[in-house]
């Protein structure tokens, strides 16, 4: 790849010794269009760097759709950007609606006209994670009709072989170790189900999706502490089915450990039960945000460079590679640490 | 605004201080893990899980000093 890049810049070095960066005005031509992008931008002109900075925003959820319930004027859609005093909504430079930018900006906006009720924002996050379930929803459905077809005899063909060798790598390699056949047995779905989803949200957000409706859902905290709550649940759920209630508060403190040094101990077997949601939350996000944060400031150095930059979108293509990878590390980083966390509480060491 | 130049530099020091650290980690732990592998290869399987599990650990770490130097650099352009 850096073969490729080093030809790509020698290459556009030649062509375009003699014409000057597009980002960098510099003659008459520039000037018309610098003039050109101050009017569009209503009287204020970006610089290259805000330009760059502003990609970012990308990486924010926007709203598509706000959906009301109850009140007076009954259930149904409103619209979800604000209005100002004649009804017109307030617009960016480029003259489209700036959508609400949270729930209680919508209650507010609504509550009075529509006369009570409560106001949802759908955003294109929301959108990609429908996308990612009913695709895993889909999938699992033909999967399981080819599986009583087949009725115990081997699975043959792409999809089947492909679908075959995820469970059963999530099953024999992830699951079964950890917590062994017997127990593991009961959680093989739930592991197999947030290890798709998880990975099925990265993946969607590689894909082009038209008129911004792509997203990564899992680079959102709310969504990666959706799932690590999920977690969080089963962790307790599972520790209470196995030991009983008292039991497994029980199991928190170490047997044999002296009186005195519970007041330490427990504060920090707190903490640390927190702690363990709280760092699968963060790492999900961070590594997903990360990534797309790298893509995007290799491509905004077009606005920077101009056509110069080319070599740079070389790379751009080389992180996506490596984002593709990371996609499936990841989930499968959130998963066997969920399946430790509920292993640890099922069968605790002490 | 005043100041600024500073949260540009601090925002580029601590991610350049994060990914030392981070380096130096993921960096040992991969020398540590090959070493394992090439006296006992019939654990290579084992030892790859624990090495990307413990990865995971120090990159999220990482990860997370470089997103709140990013988040300091959104200050930046406004």
């Amino acid at each position: 790849m850096s073969v490729l890049s080093l030809l790509l810049s020698a290459v556009l070095g030649l062509g375009l010794q003699h014409e000057p960066a597009p980002a960098a005005p510099a003659g008459g031509s520039h000037e018309a269009e610098a003039a050109h992008a101050q009017e569009e931008s209503g009287g204020h002109e970006l610089t290259s760097g805000q330009k760059f900075i502003s990609l970012f925003k990308h990486l924010e959820p926007h709203a598509l759709a706000a959906l009301w319930i109850g009140g007076d004027a009954g259930t149904g859609f409103v619209d979800p950007w604000p209005t100002d005093a004649a009804g017109q909504p307030l617009t960016t430079e480029h003259g489209q609606p700036v959508p609400f930018h949270s729930r209680a900006d919508l209650q507010a906006f609504y509550e009075a006209s529509r006369g009570g009720g409560f106001g949802v924002l759908i955003y294109n996050i929301n959108l990609v994670q429908w996308m990612a379930a009913a695709l895993l929803v889909v999938l699992a459905l033909v999967a399981a009709r080819a599986a009583k077809r087949l009725a115990g005899e081997t699975p043959r063909g792409r999809f089947l072989n492909l679908v075959e060798s995820v469970v059963l790598y999530v099953r024999d390699d992830m699951v079964y170790p950890v917590l062994g056949k017997e127990h593991g047995r009961a959680f093989v779905p739930l592991f197999l189900t947030q290890f798709c989803f998880i990975l099925g949200m990265n993946i969607f957000g590689l894909l082009w999706l038209p008129g911004g409706l792509g997203a990564t859902a899992t680079a959102n905290l709310a969504v990666t502490g959706g799932m690590a709550l999920t977690t969080f649940v089963v962790i307790h759920a599972a520790g209470i089915h196995q030991h009983g209630f008292l039991h497994h508060w029980k199991n928190f403190v170490p047997h044999g450990v002296p009186w005195f040094v519970l007041p330490i101990i427990i504060p920090v077997e707190i903490i640390g039960m927190l702690v363990k949601p709280a760092a699968l939350t963060v790492r999900l996000f961070a590594n997903m945000l990360a990534g797309h944060l790298v893509m995007l400031s290799f491509f905004g150095l077009v606005y920077v460079f101009g056509l110069y930059a080319l070599p740079a979108l070389a790379m751009a293509f080389a992180i996506s590679v490596l984002e593709l990878f990371v996609c499936f590390v990841q989930a499968y980083i959130f998963t066997y640490l969920s399946i430790i966390f509920v292993g640890a509480s099922v069968h605790p060491e002490h | 605004m005043e100041g600024m130049g500073l949260v540009g530099l601090g925002a580029g020091l601590g991610a350049g201080l994060a990914v030392v650290g981070g380096g130096a980690g993921i960096g040992r732990l991969a020398s540590a893990a090959v070493e394992a592998i090439a006296r006992q290869p019939e654990a290579a399987g084992d030892i790859k899980g624990s090495m990307i599990i413990t990865a995971a650990f120090i990159e999220g770490v990482t990860l997370f000093a470089v997103v709140v130097c990013f988040m300091l650099t959104t200050k930046l352009g406004g």
